[in-house]
């Protein structure tokens, strides 16, 4: 350590020493022996599939209609349950891009009558179950989640009240003025 | 040379002149070598309606950028739609991104760490990959960060049209991606980590963070009954140290498909290096005081929270609703690169030749997984998978394994099939009802292609493949990057040659 403190030449900066870097040297080491050892998900594998393999798309409708919404881009819901707000649209295909004979439509997931899913097979809860926060059952979790949203709401009405009260100053003093 | 004279004054110029070049060929190789994924011909779609068919996205749930897709509209009026075309606009917006995060870097950490800072934005592999993507990641990093930049300029001027910029410039971030809006709250503490020296501009500050609740109402109306309500995204969850480690190798490594733990070190190294180690060296000069302490590593303190605090705010947010992709946080992608150029400065105080080491450590890092990224097929091969169903001829139908795969195989083939959709088997649905959908759809057809990608998100089990195994023949298949096609002849007594491609 004593030698290192002693370096000179090119090894030596302007101020500090070379020492002070060891620490900070092996706790990176240790850290990415850690990372590379955690399992963690390597961008490499999630270019295009971020979102869990589980993850269901909306069902798709006739080829006449729109095409169902991408699954990446916008938060999806699973077939058979309701939305609370409709499911993105996708962009239309131009009509000349249409194909020129139009097929059956394809059925409906889960609409064929009398149909059940194999025995061990996944099915739709079990994949929502995986898909979402495994901590969601959690009351502290929605409750730092509503805070999150009540905080926002507060936000904008705290915004939206001193907006008005600005426009009204604004206005008022302009009143005064002109008389 | 003396100090001050004008080739002094000119240097940094030249520099950031040469990294904008650098990050410009750099982007610009290889521009169209990926094919087009389904991301981006939604992209092109959108941005192929008029202006009334767009306008309305403004408002509408659950879309994330109706404010590029405006912007990719008015482009392809002028460029046209071909790839090349589209992703240069994100080219243009990622070569932008270096002057801009070249500045911030000069005003949080030194001249040098400017440049060293703009110099990892050029080659950054991350950066490169979504400069190259015909997707609004490169603009919304760009206009984020130049909301930041003029949020310190207004700071310190207190004008009204700087004010008025931030506003407006962090509405339209707002419309590139939803998620830009998780930059604010850092812009907020900001305000109060520099309060003594911007202590004037609280009045202005003020009526801008109302203000700028304006641009958000039309999307907090549909983004609160969404956040309460009982709605699922898809998205897994994932810890908050599973977040950082996955944006750390995103930002990083982002392509290499062997983490090194040298290389991995190294990063972490830097990081910590401009985190702990970096000092100001304006403000290190008056030494003794606690407060004379703070005051040096103010800097790396905002720098901190510029990369920590979106990602903690995406965190708290996707505890209620996951929602975590590491792209959406790509605004916090500059704080990364600034830390690092802290890092490689707190390193060369230290010891310069070490300094030098490890910033050409990085550029080799850097340089190694941009020739992966730009010589690998990495996204679905669409293109291909058109050309080989192109160059066969045959075939009567299409059935296409996951319906999004549609409109992009349609991208690159110009003849029109008659096309189908698989049956979604995910639901439940089993080899029965598979063979009642399949034998729907296939009704009076011959040769059918099969166009498979991303299955398991459709068909996890492999039911519709099986059925068509069981009750066809093999013509022929090319398997491209994560992409197959199959041509199966549907009459019992045809069988063919099968024609195979990897």
């Amino acid at each position: 350590m004593r030698n290192l403190r002693r370096m000179r030449g090119p090894w030596r900066g302007g101020s500090g020493t070379v020492s002070s870097l060891v620490p900070v040297a092996i706790l990176s080491l240790l850290a990415a022996v850690f990372m590379t050892q955690s399992g963690a998900t390597f961008a490499y594998s999630s270019f295009q599939s971020p979102q869990s393999p589980v993850q269901t798309p909306p069902p798709a409708p006739a080829p006449t209609e729109v095409a169902p919404g991408p699954p990446e881009e916008l938060p999806v819901v699973p077939p058979g349950e309701s939305p609370v707000v409709p499911a993105e649209e996708s962009p239309g295909v131009p009509p000349g891009e249409e194909p020129g004979e139009v097929t059956t439509p394809p059925a409906e997931p889960g609409a064929i009558p009398g149909e059940e899913a194999p025995p061990g097979a996944p099915t739709r809860a079990a994949s929502e179950e995986e898909a979402s926060s495994p901590i969601r059952g959690l009351s502290w979790a929605v409750l730092i989640d509503t805070c999150v949203v009540g905080l926002s709401s507060v936000w904008l009405c705290c915004g939206g009240l001193a907006l008005v009260v600005f426009v009204l100053l604004m206005i008022a003093s302009l009143v005064l003025r002109v008389t | 040379m003396k100090p001050g004279s004008s080739g002094a004054i000119h240097a940094p110029r030249l520099i950031l002149l040469s990294l904008v070049l650098l990050a410009f060929g750099l982007r610009l190789y290889h521009l169209d070598y990926q094919s087009l994924w389904r991301d981006e011909i939604d992209a092109i779609l959108f941005a192929r309606r008029e202006l009334s068919g767009l306008a309305p996205l403004f408002v509408t749930p659950g879309h994330n950028g109706p404010l590029y897709y405006l912007v990719l509209h008015l482009w392809i009026r002028l460029t046209g739609d071909s790839e090349f075309a589209v992703r240069y606009l994100s080219l243009v917006c990622g070569v932008l991104g270096v002057p801009v995060v070249y500045v911030l870097g000069r005003r949080w950490v030194s001249g040098t760490g400017g440049s060293v800072a703009a110099f990892l934005c050029a080659t950054s592999p991350y950066l490169i990959w979504y400069g190259q993507e015909g997707k609004m990641y490169a603009l919304l990093l760009l206009v984020s960060a130049f909301s930041t930049h003029v949020y310190l300029q207004a700071l310190e001027r207190n004008r009204v049209y700087l004010w008025a910029s931030y506003v407006l410039l962090v509405a339209a971030s707002m419309y590139v991606h939803l998620l830009a809006v998780l930059i604010v709250p850092f812009h907020f503490l900001l305000f109060f980590l520099t309060r003594p020296r911007h202590r004037g501009a609280w009045k202005g500050w003020l009526v801008t963070f109302f203000v700028l609740t304006l641009p958000y109402v039309p999307l907090v109306r549909w983004e609160i009954p969404l956040l309460v309500g009982p709605f699922t995204t898809g998205h897994q969850f994932y810890s908050l140290p599973e977040m950082l480690t996955i944006l750390f190798f995103s930002f990083s490594l982002h392509a290499a498909p062997h983490q090194s733990v040298l290389a991995i070190a190294l990063y972490v190294f830097l990081l910590l290096g401009g985190l702990l180690l970096y000092v100001d060296p304006r403000a290190a000069s008056a030494r003794g005081s606690m407060k004379a302490l703070l005051e040096s590593r103010r800097e790396s303190t905002i720098l901190g929270l510029y990369l920590f605090v979106p990602v903690v705010c995406l965190f708290l947010v996707s505890l209620g609703m996951p929602i975590f992709t590491d792209r959406y946080l790509i605004t916090v992608v500059p704080p990364f690169l600034l830390l690092l150029a802290c890092g490689v400065v707190a390193v060369r105080l230290r010891s310069s030749a070490l300094g030098i080491v490890c910033l050409g450590l990085v550029l080799v890092s850097n340089l190694y997984v941009v020739a992966l990224q730009v010589h690998t097929k990495i996204k679905s091969d669409f293109r291909s998978a058109a050309q080989y169903v192109e160059e066969d001829g045959r075939g009567d139908l299409m059935v296409f394994l996951i319906p999004q795969g549609r409109p992009v195989f349609d991208y690159y083939h110009e003849d029109q099939f008659a096309w189908a959709d698989a049956p979604y088997t995910n639901g439940g649905m089993g080899p029965g009802g598979v063979t009642r959908a399949m034998e729907e759809v296939t009704e009076g057809h011959q040769n059918v292609w099969f166009v498979v990608t991303e299955a398991e998100l459709w068909d996890s089990r492999g039911l519709v493949q099986e059925w068509f195994e069981s009750n066809s023949a093999l013509l022929g298949k090319g398997s491209f990057a994560r992409v197959d096609v199959y041509l199966y002849s549907l009459a019992a007594e045809e069988t063919g040659t099968e024609r195979g491609v990897s």
